[in-house]
């Protein structure tokens, strides 16, 4: 049996088992609030790990190892951020969020601020956010499914990955994409933890040798300009700087190189606590308690996670090699699991990856949809004339559109960098969201008009800086392939590739000066209100009777 | 089934039936809540903990970062055959983040008793 039919097998067994929970989840779907929320009958524990799954996406699986493989110990950087992050959303987001809000992000700003405005900018700051991390989803998606079945082209693979989680979502909510999660989390912390033990076991089990072996390995690069692929001297005739794996410098270096690194933790720390998929997952639990008890499992199981990262990428570099892998490092873990375990191993961790993608586009469109349907139609539309079965209809007409536009994006632009998209999402998110949430929850005088240009600010300079940045400009060599070449052909005037050390703090800046500028009375007086309920979890939302929403084979308590 | 349940603990204070609307509490007075010394004691507890904890993360972390990105030759040292610091300080900072996950949780015990004796407190007023 060929490499193609056992990778599309495994794929075809995780397609039915989604498909499964999602037609079992399509019965329990009836409430605006089983459809964003799960009716809210998620358990801590259970959300703990579908957080985890939120958050270990394509990007980290294959775009960690990729990074590692290739930039040895700079790579692991993106791993202790994203876990450092979630201290972040325990300490100041997950509990305040869970008792003030109900559905999205907006609903906790809106709740002092009640503005349509601030509902509208935040609805729309989230579905730019969502769409970004999605499109780098599908389109990582979609070269994954190409590359290792290669009579699949790339534009059906990501019309097939966004027809699926218009499925998913449509028919099974929250719910079905909760369930779809935890067994997406179950399968990648499985299948890394036996990649790793492999990897190890190559070395006889001694992480020593491990890294003696790792050691061996060197990367160079130059002091001032970029060394050529194939050339032995830098731009200006001095030798290359050499490095091994295990020391700091391959990516990050030269004069801006450690302020980019920076700027990257800055973004990592603060984005995970504004990212919509994620906030909204705070809401699929009874209360504030079950909230902390989420962070917690996920904090858990997202540090295992990372800390294996160094058996995946170094492994790839140590096992396959570079030069094996090839161009696209995304590959490297997948290689890496031909390498010790055969094509049967490839063919499942091919799958997982495919099933990490599913179940976050997923997650992702139920974020997208609920910031149309809850906060625009709802609240600004129909000024929060609730009708559920409206409520419900126009949310999953929304999750149509959302598939069909990130199917068109994902397909029109399917050339753009993955690693590029999701740190866009995470600077967007850190720079937009992020001030607005913390202020309206900590501060009195906080108003309308700085959430409003803060959120814009935060948008508007992050998208600038990276279009300015060596992401978009840059001049390449003649003959460069046009998928690997920048969009625009001129030498980057941002010199950073991480935009968050100048847009989180011009985020700041201005919904801290507007704030003490102008005066909103109303905003002053419901602060009580916020932080009381904030605090205290008085009149914030509950669960559903547990007779309508149930978990498959686990009972439900607290 | 009634409307609002109290729980043993106190804990979970409100518990809603399909049929009936969430036991909401209607025309509280915030403000007194929130001028309340019960209040302002929880909120003292939390930000004992919270600010200085945020304040370590951070100093932690971004020392981190200033350290390898500035001066990559202090962590460039190998301490167990080819493990060097850099690769051990970045460990650390994963066990950082569990500790501080595990010490938050704990003292999150008090904050949860001091909210639900303060919410009891607000219930009995409402009647």
């Amino acid at each position: 049996m060929g490499k193609e039919v056992q990778t599309l097998l495994m794929f075809g067994v995780i397609v039915l088992i989604t498909l499964g929970i999602t037609f079992w989840a399509s019965r329990r779907n009836k409430t605006t609030t089983d459809f964003y929320a799960a009716g809210r009958q998620i358990s801590g524990v259970q959300n703990g790990i579908a957080v985890a799954g939120d958050y270990m996406s394509a990007a980290s699986f294959l775009g960690i190892a990729g990074l590692i493989a290739f930039n040895g110990f700079d790579g692991f950087m993106y791993s202790v951020g994203w876990l450092v992050a979630y201290l972040t959303v325990l300490l100041i987001i997950a509990e305040p969020l869970r008792n003030t809000g109900k559905f999205t992000m907006a609903d906790v700003l809106a709740f002092r601020l009640r503005h349509k405005s601030v509902r509208t900018v935040a609805a729309i700051s989230t579905l730019i956010v969502t769409l970004v991390y999605m499109l780098a989803q599908m389109i990582g998606a979609g070269s994954l499914i190409h590359l290792l079945i290669p009579q699949i082209n790339l534009n059906l693979a990501i019309i097939a990955v966004g027809l699926l989680m218009v499925v998913y979502v449509i028919f099974g909510g929250m719910l079905a994409t909760t369930w779809v999660q935890i067994v997406k989390a179950v399968l990648l912390m499985g299948g890394t933890i036996l990649l790793s033990i492999l990897v190890l076991g190559h070395y006889g089990f001694s992480l020593t040798a491990f890294f003696d072996d790792i050691f061996k390995l060197t990367g160079k690069y130059c002091a001032v300009g970029v060394l050529e692929k194939g050339a032995t001297l830098c731009p200006n005739g001095a030798e290359p700087i050499v490095k091994h794996y295990t020391q700091p410098g391959l990516l990050y270096h030269g004069v801006y190189g450690p302020l980019d690194l920076i700027s990257l933790g800055l973004a990592l720390i603060l984005g995970t606590a504004g990212l919509p998929h994620i906030l909204m997952r705070f809401y699929t639990v009874p209360d504030a308690k079950s909230a902390r008890t989420s962070v917690v499992w996920a904090t858990v199981l997202i540090g295992t996670f990372y800390i294996l990262t160094t058996f995946l990428g170094f492994g790839a570099a140590t096992l396959v090699g570079k030069a094996n892998i090839g161009t696209n490092n995304n590959l490297s873990a997948p290689l890496l699991a031909q390498a010790v375990g055969g094509t049967v191993f490839l063919a499942f961790i091919a799958a997982v990856a495919f099933a990490t993608i599913l179940a976050v586009v997923a997650g992702l469109t139920i974020a997208g949809a609920s910031a149309f349907a809850h906060d625009i139609w709802l609240n600004v539309v129909k000024n929060g004339k609730e009708d559920e079965r409206e409520q419900v209809l126009v949310a999953k007409i929304t999750v149509g559109v959302i598939g069909v536009l990130a199917i068109i994006l994902a397909v029109g632009l399917s050339n753009l960098n993955v690693a590029f998209l999701v740190g866009l999402a995470f600077a967007i998110a850190a720079s937009a969201n992020v001030p607005s949430i913390i202020l309206s929850l900590f501060w009195r005088r906080f108003n309308t008009n700085a959430m409003i240009w803060s959120m814009i600010t935060g948008l508007v300079s992050s998208v600038l800086l990276i279009i300015l940045s060596s992401s978009i400009m840059g001049i390449d060599p003649p003959g460069t392939a046009s998928t690997a070449a920048h969009l625009i052909q001129a030498k980057a005037i941002f010199p950073l590739t991480n935009p968050g050390i100048v847009s989180i703090p011009l985020s700041f800046i201005v919904a801290i000066v507007i704030s003490l500028v102008s005066t909103e009375k109303s905003a002053q007086d419901t602060y009580d209100e916020t932080n009381v309920r904030a605090n205290l979890g008085i009149n914030s939302e509950v669960a559903e009777a547990a007779d309508i929403v149930g978990t498959p084979g686990v009972s439900v308590g607290d | 089934m009634s409307e609002v349940v109290s729980a043993g603990d106190g804990s979970q204070a409100t518990r809603p039936t399909a049929q009936t609307p969430p036991g909401q509490l209607a025309n509280v007075n915030w403000s007194a809540i929130e001028g309340d010394k019960d209040f302002q004691e929880l909120i003292r507890e939390k930000r004992n903990f919270i600010i200085p904890a945020t304040i370590f993360f951070l100093v932690y972390y971004f020392g981190f970062l200033v350290i390898v990105g500035y001066f990559p030759s202090l962590v460039d040292v190998n301490v167990i055959g080819s493990i060097n610091l850099a690769y051990l300080f970045a460990l650390s900072q994963f066990v950082m983040a569990w500790v501080i996950v595990y010490l938050y949780v704990r003292r999150a015990g008090l904050f949860d008793r001091l909210a639900a004796a303060l919410v009891a407190k607000v219930k009995k007023g409402a009647r």
